[in-house]
């Protein structure tokens, strides 16, 4: 027997439809609404610090939801939905940063490995405590801007952090020590506290 | 200066549940000492002021992200889904082609190395003769069973090329 093409498929009715999303994805559309309305602009924060690229975190934000309705977690509570939503998207940022260093190798410098990065322009409050923050985030290394958001934009515990992150709990802690001092220090200009 | 300092996370966690605000209420007890570690702790200093930092940078780049609407993710992510069933429903499918054809011709193999004999006479007679002689009978039947095979494997490879499409 042949398989279902994809215009049969695609054209079953309303109902069928509906169960066989359901039995697919992790949650129906009005919770996946509310779950998105909570956590997609805090998720999107993460992935633009932690990459530095508008684009990019935009992808890896669509991305992020499609793999977590369709790992089917078991039911489970908003905090925890959050953690695994976020140990996606870390996840996802590793990967492209993996790609992103296999390309080094194989293209000339100048081409794949050009900065794609780029700002998100500063509206007038706050504007340049954000500028200054955003080029202190280009001096760290990817997985200190990871570790730095999870912990102090997001609140994780470090326990919680090295589990998102698959960072062992003993390094964690001198990783994140390390990567504060060098935040502060650039933000005050460089200065040895 | 010291790198570390026990109570950071509980000096982070205290902040985000506004134990650490100082609106002019009256601190409870654990946010009172709290506070008064923070007073004397450099390194709980700095955790907060980055998380200050954080949090208004977080705000503001939440206000302006350019998100896709929940509607379109949800619906794209169901297209890719079913797209995706379809291509693992035909997984199984394309298996079993490439097996019936991988049989087919072991089958046509086994078949030509048993009847060797009768191929080689045949052969041999085809060679010898332009004309069918008397004898021809055997020849006349393997030839209409090679002519049967090779219309049924063209029926069938159109049927499937058809299929495909
Ligand atoms: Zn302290």
């Amino acid at each position: 027997m042949r398989a279902m093409p994809i215009s049969k498929c695609e054209t079953l009715d309303g109902v069928e439809k509906a169960q066989e999303i359901e039995r697919v994805f992790a949650m129906d559309e009005a919770s996946f609404r509310a779950f998105y309305a909570q956590t997609a602009r805090p998720l999107w924060a993460y992935l633009f610090r932690a990459s530095g690229d508008p684009t990019l975190a935009e992808d890896l934000l669509q991305e992020t939801y499609y793999r977590f309705l369709r790992a089917r977690p078991d039911p489970m509570s908003d905090a925890h939905r959050k953690n695994y939503l976020y140990r996606i998207a870390t996840n996802l940022l590793t990967d492209h940063r993996r790609r992103e260093r296999g390309k080094e190798f194989t293209n000339p410098p100048g081409e794949a490995g050009a900065d794609r990065s780029a700002t998100i322009e500063p509206r007038a409050e706050g504007g340049s405590e954000r500028t200054e923050l955003e080029s202190a985030f280009k001096q760290m290394k990817a997985r200190e801007r990871e570790i730095l958001w999870l912990a102090y934009a997001e609140g994780y515990k470090h326990e919680e952090i090295a589990e998102l992150t698959g960072i062992k709990a003993a390094s964690l802690r001198p990783l994140l020590f390390r990567a504060r001092r060098k935040l502060a220090e650039i933000l005050r200009g460089g200065s040895k506290a | 200066m010291k790198m570390h300092c026990e109570k950071e996370e509980e000096v982070i966690r205290a902040r985000a549940e506004g134990l650490l605000a100082d609106n002019g209420e009256p601190a409870s007890e654990g946010g009172a000492a709290l506070r008064e570690h923070v007073a004397a702790c450099p390194i709980c200093q700095e955790a907060l002021f980055l998380a200050e930092l954080f949090e208004r940078d977080q705000r503001a780049l939440g206000a302006q992200a350019p998100l896709p609407e929940a509607d379109l993710v949800w619906w794209k992510a169901q297209l890719r889904a079913r797209r995706e069933a379809v291509r693992r429903a035909e997984a199984p499918v394309v298996f079993a082609e490439k097996a019936a054809w991988v049989t087919g011709a072991l089958s046509a193999a086994g078949l030509a190395a048993w009847q060797w004999p009768a191929i080689r006479g045949w052969l041999a007679l085809i060679a010898s003769a332009p004309i069918l002689g008397p004898h021809s009978e055997p020849l006349a039947a393997l030839f209409v069973a090679g002519l049967v095979s090779t219309l049924v494997l063209a029926g069938v490879s159109l049927y499937l090329i058809w299929s495909e499409k």
